[in-house]
C-alpha cells in the first residue's frame, strides 16, 4: 500500500521565484517569463474578451519590479516552471522539410512520431483535417509532400 | 472572470479572484481523466494523443460553486446552457477557440465549481491557473483551464468543441466498428467505471515473483460519482472472482484504492484480472469496446505475471 499510484504531476518547483517556460523548436531555447500577477490583473479588466492579447502580453514579459509588488495573500504567488527541452526527432525522409515548416507551428514533432501506422487514406484525412478544421496554412503541394512523408515514416 | 447574460441589457458580472475567494468555498477530491485515457490500447489503433493509462489524476479541488456565481449573476428562466471560455486560444487565427458548454441544470449542481486551489495551493499554470472549471465525473475536456468568460445562453451552443469534437457514438456503451461507424454521435459526457493495477504491473516492471511467495495485489478504481461498491480480482481468466479490501473513502468522485493478497498456486505464467462495480451497479466489460475517437476505454484490465524461474525476463 505504500507504493504511489498515478497522481497529478505538479511540474512546479515551489522554491523558484518566477514563472518561466521554454519555447522550443529548432532554434535555441528562449526563456519566457510568465507574470502571473499580470494575468490576474488582466482577468479582472479584460477577462471578457480574453485571449490572444493577454497571452501575448504575458509571454512578452513584464518589468522585473512587478513580480515584487505586494500580493493579496494567499493567492497570487509567482512561481517558476521549467518545461523539458525536447529536441524534435523527426526521422529523415522526403517531405521532412514540409513537415517542419507547416506542422510544428501548432504541435510537437513528438505528436507525429508517437502515432501508430496508418494507411495513406487515413493520413490524407488527418492532413486535410489540420487544414480544413484547424486552419493550418498548407499549400496543396506541401500537403502532398507531408502525406508522402507520413506514409513513409508511419505507413501501413 | 466575467459572466455575461444575453438580452438582459445588463453589463457582465465581473469577478476577480479575490471576489471569488470571498464567496463561500467548497472543497473535495475528484478524478480528472482525459477522454482518450488509454487510447494507446485501442485495436485497431486510432490517431490522437497516444496515452497509456496515465492521463488521469486524483486531485483535491477548492473553489466556489458555479451555482453561487450564476445566482449572483442572476440567471433568468429561459437560460438553457452556459458556455465556458478560458484565456487560451489556438495557435492560428482560424483554429477554433476552445469553448465548452454545460446544460444549465448541470451547471447548477453543487459539485460543479470554479476552482482556485489544487491540492491546497494555487493552481499551477499548466493545470489552469488561476481558475479552472471542475466538473466531477465528467471527462477532462469540460474542465476548462484559466476560465475568463462564462456566457449564459438561451439556445444550445454550437461551437466546434461541442458540436463536432469529442463526440462518441450515441449508444449505450459508446462503441462502434471500424467498418460500421455510428451514424449518430453525441458529446462525450460522464465517466464509465474503471479499475487499474498498481501492483503487480508491467509499467513498473513488477511482474516477476518467486515461487511460494504471497503477492500483494493493489490498485485503484473510480466511477462517475456513485462511488465504488466493490473491486474483485480473478486469477482464472474471469471464471471466479474474489473481493478485495477497499481503502479509505476520499469521496464518491475520488480514486478508491483497493488491495488483496494472493499466493500463486503453481510456478509459471498467470493472468490476473481486476473488475470494479459502482454503487449504481455498473461494472466493466470483458472485451474492449472501440470507437473512432479512442475514448472511454474501461475493459477489465489484465496483468500477466511470472512465478518462479521457468521464464527468464530479458
Amino acid at each position: 500500500m505504500s507504493k504511489p499510484h498515478p497522481a497529478p504531476k505538479d511540474p512546479q518547483n515551489a522554491n523558484r521565484d518566477h514563472d518561466e517556460t521554454r519555447r522550443r523548436l529548432d532554434g535555441p531555447a528562449i526563456l519566457i517569463v510568465v507574470p502571473l500577477l499580470i494575468v490576474a490583473v488582466f482577468f479582472a479588466f479584460y477577462g471578457v474578451d480574453s485571449g490572444r492579447s493577454d497571452l501575448a502580453a504575458a509571454q512578452d514579459g513584464v518589468p522585473a519590479g512587478t513580480a515584487d509588488a505586494p500580493l493579496p495573500a494567499p493567492y497570487v504567488q509567482a512561481k517558476t516552471i521549467e518545461l523539458p527541452h525536447l529536441q524534435p526527432i523527426l526521422p529523415p525522409g522526403r517531405g521532412l522539410e514540409a513537415v517542419q515548416i507547416n506542422c510544428v507551428t501548432c504541435h510537437s514533432p513528438r505528436l507525429i512520431t508517437n502515432q501508430p501506422n496508418f494507411t495513406r487514406a487515413q493520413w490524407t484525412d488527418t492532413v486535410h483535417k489540420m487544414v480544413n478544421t484547424f486552419g493550418a496554412h498548407v499549400t496543396p503541394e506541401d500537403q502532398e509532400k507531408i502525406i508522402d512523408y507520413l506514409v513513409f515514416i508511419r505507413g501501413s | 472572470m466575467a459572466v455575461k447574460r444575453p438580452r438582459t441589457g445588463r453589463t457582465p458580472l465581473s469577478l476577480s479572484i479575490e471576489d471569488l475567494q470571498a464567496m463561500p468555498s467548497t472543497e473535495f477530491v475528484a478524478v480528472l481523466q482525459c477522454s482518450g485515457n488509454s487510447r494507446q490500447s485501442f485495436a485497431p489503433r486510432v490517431g490522437g494523443g497516444q496515452w497509456g493509462d496515465g492521463a488521469m489524476g486524483n486531485v483535491r479541488w477548492k473553489g466556489v460553486r458555479m451555482s453561487e456565481v450564476l445566482k449572483r449573476a442572476g440567471v433568468r428562466p429561459g437560460a438553457v446552457q452556459i458556455t465556458i471560455n478560458g484565456l487560451d486560444t489556438g495557435p492560428l487565427p482560424a483554429t477554433p477557440d476552445f469553448v465548452k458548454s454545460l446544460d444549465i441544470d448541470h451547471a447548477m449542481q453543487p459539485e460543479v465549481i470554479l476552482a482556485y486551489e489544487m491540492n491546497g495551493a494555487q493552481i499551477p499554470l499548466l493545470n489552469g491557473f488561476p481558475l479552472r472549471l471542475v466538473v466531477p465525473g465528467w471527462y477532462a475536456t469540460y474542465w476548462v483551464k484559466s476560465v475568463a468568460e462564462i456566457n449564459v445562453v438561451e439556445t444550445p451552443f454550437e461551437g466546434f468543441w461541442m458540436a463536432k469534437a469529442y463526440h462518441i457514438p450515441d449508444n449505450a456503451n459508446a462503441s462502434e466498428l471500424p467498418n460500421d461507424l455510428a451514424k449518430n454521435t453525441i458529446p462525450i459526457n460522464r465517466f464509465n467505471t474503471r479499475s487499474f493495477w498498481v501492483h503487480p504491473s508491467e509499467k513498473t516492471d513488477e511482474t516477476q515473483f518467486d515461487e511460494g511467495v504471497q503477492i500483494a495485489l493493489e490498485g485503484i478504481a473510480f466511477d462517475r460519482g456513485s462511488g465504488i461498491a466493490k473491486v474483485e480480482v480473478s486469477a482464472d481468466d474471469g471464471s471466479t472472482w474474489s473481493d478485495t479490501v477497499l481503502a479509505d473513502d476520499l469521496g464518491d468522485y475520488a480514486f478508491r484504492r483497493w488491495h488483496a493478497t494472493w499466493t500463486p498456486p503453481a510456478p509459471g505464467t498467470h493472468r490476473l484480472k481486476v473488475r470494479a462495480t459502482s454503487n449504481e451497479g455498473e461494472t466493466q466489460p470483458d472485451v474492449p469496446k472501440w470507437n473512432r475517437g479512442g475514448y472511454m476505454r474501461n475493459v477489465i484490465e489484465t496483468v500477466e505475471i511470472t512465478v518462479g524461474t521457468t521464464e527468464q525476463k530479458t
